[in-house]
């Protein structure tokens, strides 16, 4: 396990900055954290949302150690975890070699992120006071450098969650719309030079 | 590590790099990502297919 990335996120209570480190891949640290603290977190917070008729957050059942025993160990699958003051805080799974949908880059490829979470405490769609603001960014960033690393300009594709959609206009992907094939989610692309205006800091 | 390809097979790398729009590097890689995921999900029991997209016809990818 390596640390590919070390960047900042904010606690939103402090207003003040935390280092993180983005590891590769999920190793079993990870993985018996996330069993350990996100699972009976994320299932309080899904009685909660039952319980108050709130919106369902779709990211809460995924099962991240049955993931990595179906992926884990495959180069075209390289997975990550962030961890932030000794607590994992965001984990994301992508996938190498898939064909971009923008026209503009037809026949090339991307990067595609095939799962990305951040630890339930920090939603603001699931608490009332989340705890870390950029886990995502940090995350999507680098699904884009190791998109530029793999000769794919910064190209990096997704299928959103509903909850999350605003989060990848604002970043710059561009919306190609609902595909009925995945689920009828809404798949969003970073082109080249969003994606080098996105790494470079900047945000729409 | 040095690959040694024939020139037929070292144009094919020059010739899918070129198509792809990347270096010769990159299409080994892919291959390499590509063959070891077929690898493991036959091993796994699954099978490879091609499929038509007109007809729907599949044919399966016969694998050593």
């Amino acid at each position: 396990m390596t640390i590919v990335e070390s960047g900042w996120i904010l606690e939103r209570a402090t207003k003040k900055l935390a280092a993180a480190d983005v590891r590769n891949p999920i190793d079993q640290q990870a993985l018996d954290e996330w069993e350990g603290r996100w699972v009976p977190e994320s299932l309080k917070l899904a009685l909660a949302l039952i319980a108050a008729q709130s919106p369902k957050q779709q990211s809460l059942h995924w099962d991240w150690r049955q993931k990595l025993n179906v992926l884990g160990g495959l180069l075209a699958y390289p997975s990550y975890s962030l961890s932030s003051q000794g607590s994992l805080e965001g984990m994301m799974i992508v996938k190498l070699d898939q064909p971009a949908r923008l026209a503009a880059s037809a026949g090339k490829s991307l990067v595609y992120i095939d799962y990305l979470e951040s630890a339930p405490w920090n939603l603001k769609t699931a608490v009332s006071t989340p705890k870390y603001k950029g886990v995502g960014a940090l995350l999507v960033g680098v699904a884009a450098r190791r998109s530029v690393s793999e000769e794919c300009e910064g190209r990096v594709g997704l299928h959103s969650l509903p909850q999350s959609e605003t989060f990848y206009s604002k970043i710059g992907m561009t919306d190609l719309g609902l595909d009925p094939k995945h689920q009828n989610l809404r798949y969003f692309e970073f082109a080249p030079e969003a994606a080098r205006t996105f790494l470079k800091g900047g945000e729409k | 590590m040095t690959l040694n390809l024939t020139d037929p097979e070292m144009e094919a790398l020059e010739a899918l790099a070129e198509k792809r729009g990347v270096t010769k590097t990159a299409v080994v890689k892919q291959a390499l990502r590509l063959l070891q995921m077929i690898s493991v999900r036959t091993e796994r029991g699954e099978k490879l297919f091609f499929e038509d997209d007109e007809t729907k016809a599949k044919a399966e990818v016969m694998l050593l």
